[in-house]
């Protein structure tokens, strides 16, 4: 089934208290999909200069100190691993995409979570309940962030299997459904440079997303193109930099209700995740129409 | 004294009380007298409100349920004051 929530902060208070009221959310969603949960935080930025990874080791006694001596000596500054469970947070001092190469030739045992600015991505097999108390995720002050679980249907249960999938640099993707023509998208993409990891079905849409952008759509495009090449039914959640987007296939067979307030913008695949949020009760509340894409996003200043 | 009866409305706070327990005094009316008005408070997108019910009795939600609320009804009035989601009312008895 999966569950999906996604939190956007308007106001300080709930950028503050955003990692509880996503550990909220995800509780409720702990029906829905039992085998793994994961998230997405944008919070932190790196300064400029420098950008954030996410790192997951399978090994339980990964040397970060030492993997942060390493890049001391390649790219300068005094870098610190913030461990959260099997997960580390690094800020490298270089920008996102020399990082993630360097790391990707130096150490292809350590599976890169997320890169960018301010994204973290932890993600891991479990039930939510014990994967919220695994990465402390209450403590956690962000902007906005996305969450996941997942009742695996069209492959296995393992922790590069979870959700989100990241497309890009601060850039990431949750979903909710099962894509049927996933394996003959994957070959074509895999044709035009896009490198998949997993056989999951969702990692395919987010290589899709990775490409439209990478051919220089707009997100909504990207988006948008999803309704043409996807088969399938979806809703998605997509986190950028600066907010997410929501958008649910044509038929519409997988759940999705957006809730706004002067505080927040959420989005659940139910109510009951919505309804843990202050301020719910009194909230602007709505389903997503088929095949549209909504999108918030923070105004530049 | 059974005007009084008549009138009495069962509060049932789901913020405090199992769904379990509210439904199971539900399906308890099919076989033994109790209020005949029910008023639930704090659904909160629960799934599976009110179901299975069995008598001649009158349920108000106050807010917002979940899936599959007032399923299988057979006798009763069940009232949401509030938005449903999949499955209201499905599988009426009668």
């Amino acid at each position: 089934m999966c569950g999906i929530v996604g939190l956007f902060s308007k106001t300080p208070e709930i950028e503050e208290s955003l990692g509880e009221h996503l550990a909220a959310m995800l509780g409720q969603m702990s029906d829905r999909g039992p085998d793994s949960a994961g998230v997405a935080v944008y919070r932190d930025p790196a300064p400029a200069g420098s950008s954030k990874l996410t790192l997951w080791s399978v090994d339980r006694l990964q040397d970060w100190d030492a993997l942060c001596g390493e890049l001391r000596n390649a790219f300068g500054g005094a870098p610190e691993a913030t461990v959260r469970s099997s997960h580390a947070v690094v800020i490298v001092g270089a920008d996102a995409p020399e990082a993630e190469a360097w790391m990707r030739q130096a150490h292809p045992e350590i599976r890169i979570m997320s890169a960018g600015r301010t994204i973290e991505i932890y993600k891991e097999t479990g039930r939510p309940e014990e994967f919220v108390r695994q990465f402390a995720l209450h403590e956690l002050r962000g902007s906005h962030a996305l969450g996941h679980t997942r009742m695996a249907t069209e492959s296995r249960v393992t922790t590069e299997g979870s959700h989100p999938f990241s497309t890009g640099f601060d850039l990431c993707l949750v979903h909710n459904g099962s894509l049927s023509n996933h394996n003959r998208l994957r070959a074509s993409l895999r044709r035009e440079g896009i490198e998949f990891q997993t056989e999951n079905d969702t990692e395919v849409a987010a290589g899709y997303l990775a490409w439209r952008l990478r051919e220089g759509a707009s997100l909504e495009q990207a988006l948008e193109g999803c309704l043409d090449d996807l088969d399938g039914f979806y809703t998605f959640l997509v986190g950028t930099e600066d907010g997410f987007a929501v958008l649910r296939d044509p038929i519409a067979c997988k759940p999705a209700v957006l809730a706004e307030t002067d505080d927040w913008v959420a989005m659940a695949s139910e109510w009951r995740a919505i309804a843990t949020l202050p301020g719910a009760a009194e909230a602007r509340s709505w389903e997503p129409v088929p095949g549209v894409v909504y999108a918030w996003e923070r105004a530049k200043v | 004294m059974e005007a009084a009866e008549a009138t009495a409305v069962e509060v049932v706070d789901l913020a405090t009380t199992p769904l379990r327990e509210l439904n199971q005094r539900l399906h308890d009316l099919a076989v033994s007298p109790g209020p005949r008005q029910w008023r639930v408070l704090n659904p909160n997108g629960a799934h599976a409100v009110a179901c299975g019910l069995d008598a001649d009795v009158q349920v108000e939600v106050e807010g917002h349920v979940g899936y599959y609320c007032a399923g299988m009804n057979k006798r009763a009035t069940v009232r949401v004051l509030g938005n449903a989601s999949t499955g209201i009312a499905e599988n009426l008895m009668s």
